[in-house]
């Protein structure tokens, strides 16, 4: 307990800033603009699956399978919410904690694989779910679920805590994601100071060591991948609810791939780094919606770029930025420790 | 649709062109212990080329085919000395990522170049064959011996050939390899090479029976990593057999079961082989 008091830093400035920027800032320059804000709302969704691509890449492991944890939390959210009618607050954690319980599950025989041959089991999952999903009648079969409620006002006597969500305003879904995304990163920040977090790390650099040393490494595995789909799941409850529709072709293998691309291009090795590759590369194909055919081509090129030539990643630039930004920067960077560690493992 | 005999030719037919497009994959993988994911996007150029050369310029099919042989190989030898060289040694996960932005990048060119929509080529062998009671289109028996014969020379070249066996060598121990003279460099400009080739070649074959756009290969890669993993993943003699029955399985679920559940069955089947016994039939025993 004194430990984890110890390890709490207060908030550095750059990370006050850019919520300040995040939360404040850009809903109210945006508030009118529903396509950029349906873009944030994307990011926000995204960045959150993409840091918890790097919470289970920090026990060593490479997956592809987040989507699968998506789909779980947004087909729990919506039997939930349409069939048994609980209201959208409760659906939320129940749906993260579906997903926890679906990766424990999963994961036990999952994690005693190593290397490729998880990734590719995790890329199998998702596609396993998917034509489950499309095979299976209750869970809509290739219709998905449509008309899922958005989510209720929440109010206190004569005082709204929640407006209600309407389909004409994206603001209280951007705040809500943005909330959450916030917490994910507060969540993720704290286990890595903590001591599991170390044990993960200790994990990652050779788990053969790890286990001689009596860690139980995959019990450990198991945890970083329910903890990952927990928030996986909470993502893809709020997608169900944003989108009011979805079938099982909604979600795709390549979302997960794109998870990890956004994740290893932002840096694995920093906490902020999938945000950073998210958010950047979200833009990034935006934008070059102006070069129409060269759309595709300009974001690969950009990859290569990146993946030749940053193997830590775009966060890894902080290391050409002056000693004062990386001071402030030291939460976004996920150093908690005064030795310096290198980019990506 | 059919009797029992014409799915198993189809099931042959289609398994043998699946073994073709795993087997490169296969090769760079037992080499380089990597995954490329742009696999499948150099069979769809294979099948460009041939819509182009066969399918416009009516040059001669089996011309065709070689210049899709020698011209993906060309290919294979650049994109390892230009861009996968760099990244030896650096574990897996880079590798992945570099052919994933390479893959998209081939689909975006492939998009520009030749648009969004599904190409056609009409078959270059017209006719049909009757064996016993099975009729089946003279297309599909050329494709099937082509595989055939492409496959017993990759076998031949690996077991035989000083080259091929030396890439086994380098497959197996690479510190021993190195002990030995081998030149990773050489070899692995060789592997990207044939690997590259025979993709090239798979859907130049695959092609005129089917069709070629611009995401085949997105679709195709799924395909890919379920034959390697059946068959074993860096085992060559495996990823046949994974492709053989890659071909067998799709082949009868989908002429005899509802078309949800044949995906199901298959990847589900999959999933089980990872858990129950990683390495499939016959793959190598200890990765990473």
């Amino acid at each position: 307990m004194i430990n984890t008091i110890k390890n709490l830093r207060p908030l550095t400035i750059a990370t006050i800033v850019l919520l300040l920027v995040y939360l404040v800032a850009i809903p109210l320059l945006f508030r009118d603009n529903k396509y950029v804000l349906h873009v944030f709302i994307l990011c926000s969704q995204v960045s959150i699956v993409a840091i918890t691509v790097r919470g289970i890449f920090v026990c060593g492991e490479l997956t592809f399978g987040q989507v699968a944890f998506v789909m779980v939390g947004a087909y729990s959210s919506a039997i939930l919410t349409t069939k048994a009618g609980l209201p959208f607050w409760f659906a939320l954690p129940l749906s993260g904690i579906l997903a926890a319980m679906f990766a424990s599950l999963v994961g036990f025989p999952m994690l005693r694989l190593k290397g490729t041959y998880f990734c590719i089991s995790s890329l199998i999952l998702t596609e396993v779910l998917k034509h489950a999903a499309k095979a299976l009648d209750f869970l809509g079969s290739n219709k998905g679920f449509y008309g899922i409620p958005r989510p209720s006002a929440i109010q206190i006597g004569t005082f709204t805590l929640i407006p209600e969500f309407t389909p004409y305003d994206r603001l209280p879904y951007y705040f809500l994601i943005a909330l959450l995304l916030v917490i994910t990163v507060a969540a993720f920040w704290r286990l890595d100071s903590s001591p599991p977090g170390r044990v993960f790390r200790a994990i990652q650099q050779d788990d053969g060591l790890a286990a001689s040393l009596g860690i139980n490494v995959i019990w450990y595995k198991i945890k970083a991948f329910a903890i990952s789909a927990f928030f996986a799941g909470l993502v893809g409850s709020f997608s169900a609810h944003y989108m009011t529709v979805f079938y099982p072709e909604s979600f795709s293998v390549w979302d997960s791939i794109h998870y990890v691309l956004y994740a290893f291009i932002g840096g694995m090795g920093y906490l902020g780094g999938p945000i950073v590759g998210t958010f950047a590369l979200t833009w990034l194909w935006e934008f070059l919606h102006a070069a129409a055919g060269l759309q595709m081509v300009v974001f690969a090129a950009v990859i290569i770029v990146v993946i030749l030539f940053l193997p830590g990643g775009l966060f890894s630039l902080e290391k050409f930025l002056p000693l004062w930004w990386t001071r402030l920067t030291r939460i976004s960077r996920g150093k908690f420790e005064k030795e310096k560690s290198n980019g990506s493992t | 649709m059919g009797s029992l005999a014409q799915v198993i030719t189809n099931s042959l037919v289609l398994g043998l062109n699946y073994a073709l497009l795993g087997l490169g994959f296969t090769l760079i993988f037992s080499i380089m212990r990597v995954v490329n994911i742009a696999h499948a996007d150099l069979y769809m150029l294979g099948g460009f080329i041939v819509f182009y050369l066969f399918g416009i310029f009516n040059v001669n099919y089996f011309l065709v085919l070689l210049v899709v042989l020698a011209g993906l190989a060309c290919v294979g030898v650049v994109l390892e000395k230009f861009l996968f060289r760099r990244l030896r040694g650096q574990g897996f996960a880079g590798f992945m990522i570099l052919s994933l932005g390479l893959s998209l990048f081939i689909e975006g060119v492939a998009l520009i170049v030749f648009g969004e929509r599904e190409k056609g080529v009409d078959s270059p062998f017209t006719g049909v064959v009757t064996i016993g009671s099975v009729t089946f289109g003279l297309e599909r028996l050329m494709m099937m011996l082509i595989s055939i014969a492409l496959i017993a020379a990759l076998f031949y070249f690996l077991r035989r050939v000083k080259r091929g066996q030396a890439m086994r060598a380098l497959a197996q121990d690479a510190e021993a390899a190195y002990l030995q003279g081998i030149d990773i460099n050489r070899m692995s400009m060789l592997a990207f090479a044939i690997g590259v080739g025979l993709a090239g070649v798979s859907g130049a074959l695959l092609t005129p029976i089917s069709f070629v756009s611009y995401n085949i290969g997105s679709f195709l890669i799924l395909k890919c990593f379920v034959m390697v993993v059946l068959g074993g993943l860096g085992s060559i003699p495996g990823c046949v057999i994974g492709g053989l029955l890659l071909g067998f399985i799709e082949s009868f679920t989908l002429t005899y079961l509802p078309g949800a559940y044949a995906y199901l069955i298959i990847f589900g089947l999959v999933f089980l082989t990872l858990l129950v016994r990683p390495r499939g039939i016959m793959g190598i025993e200890e990765l990473q």
